[in-house]
């Protein structure tokens, strides 16, 4: 059952996904400056680039898996409001991600 | 559908939503520019006072990549309590000044005394002091005290202010070399822009005009300095 849907699977996924970038961001500013760091502060930089270019890759990556794997495997009627609600999101939350990428470093 | 159909209408939306990102998080600067000349004559040295962690964190990770990108040398501090970091900013301040013809400072903190400070350095290190912006609120009249201690020129905000929508805009072009003239009066423009923005979102609980009047940026010193310009 799971198998016959794995692309519509894959579309919720990319929207849940999004969470994950909020939470990392949050994790890495308690890291790097919460009470008891437990980072130093010159490391929060780089492994804050790695891990947002990562988050956003990966929303990227999921969001086109679903988008071309619902237009290839259901009728529209089933994928365009899956594309609409979970993909379409998935991908412009991903972009702003890799846009902050590229703002954090100087290149956009 | 077919498979090239599908892959086409995917990398389409990937494409359509990236230039979306960037038309509306982004400020109209959408490409790098190679460091302006120069690059090994600046040093710039920035301090971020006790916020709130993501507070910190964001400072960081937008100054951060603009200064070692656009600078020889940069110091970044980050206070965890009230006067934290003094030592240590004067003595990279020091080194700065020592061996740098052009330093720029950063304050990057709420209403603040940093001033008095640097005040403590030698007058004739505090010469080589180029720019100063500070983010505080009601900072703005520290100007002529600071061009006053050496600074060439130097950007504050006068009253309770959202200074950190114009200093995204303000570093970026700053840092690709716009005079403080130009830097700071399209920033303004940019950040009135996005609080019109907000006001028409929040269906006017939010009041553009007062939060510019509050906000708005002002420059003291030498407007036409920029950064690859001579020392």
């Amino acid at each position: 059952m799971m198998m016959r849907y794995w692309q519509i699977f894959v579309a919720i996924c990319a929207l849940l996904f999004q969470t994950v970038p909020v939470l990392f961001i949050r994790l890495a500013a308690r890291t790097a400056y919460g009470e008891s760091p437990w980072i130093p502060e010159s490391w929060v930089w780089p492994v804050s680039l790695v891990g947002l270019t990562l988050c956003a890759m990966i929303g990227i990556t999921l969001a086109n898996g679903a988008i071309y794997g619902l237009l290839t495997r259901f009728r529209l009627r089933v994928a365009i409001p899956f594309i609409i609600l979970c993909c379409i999101p998935a991908l412009i939350s991903a972009m702003v991600y890799l846009r902050a990428v590229l703002v954090f470093v100087a290149l956009g | 559908m077919k498979k090239g159909h599908a892959a086409l209408i995917a990398l389409t939306l990937t494409l359509w939503a990236y230039a979306l990102a960037t038309l509306t998080v982004g400020d109209g600067m959408i490409r790098a520019a190679s460091a302006a000349p120069g690059r090994e004559l600046r040093a710039a040295v920035a301090i971020r006072d006790d916020v709130t962690p993501f507070q910190k964190w964001g400072t960081k990770m937008f100054t951060w990549g603009y200064l070692r990108r656009y600078y020889d040398v940069a110091w970044y501090f980050t206070q965890s309590r009230e006067n934290d970091q003094e030592e240590s900013l004067l003595a990279s301040l020091n080194i700065a000044l020592e061996r740098y013809p052009q330093v720029d400072v950063f304050l990057l903190a709420h209403d603040n005394r940093y001033l008095n400070w640097v005040a403590a350095l030698p007058a004739e290190r505090r010469q080589r002091l180029r720019f100063v912006y500070n983010t505080g609120c009601h900072n703005q009249p520290q100007g002529p005290r600071w061009i006053t201690l050496g600074a060439d020129a130097y950007v504050g905000h006068p009253g309770y202010s959202l200074s950190p929508f114009f200093y995204y805009y303000f570093l970026r072009r700053w840092t690709r070399g716009h005079t403080i003239q130009e830097a700071t009066e399209e920033s303004n423009r940019l950040m009135e822009r996005a609080f019109k923005t907000w006001e028409r979102l929040s269906f006017g609980r939010v009041n553009a005009a007062h939060l510019m009047r509050e906000s708005v940026a002002a420059y003291h010193g030498n407007d036409q300095l920029r950064l690859g310009g001579l020392p």
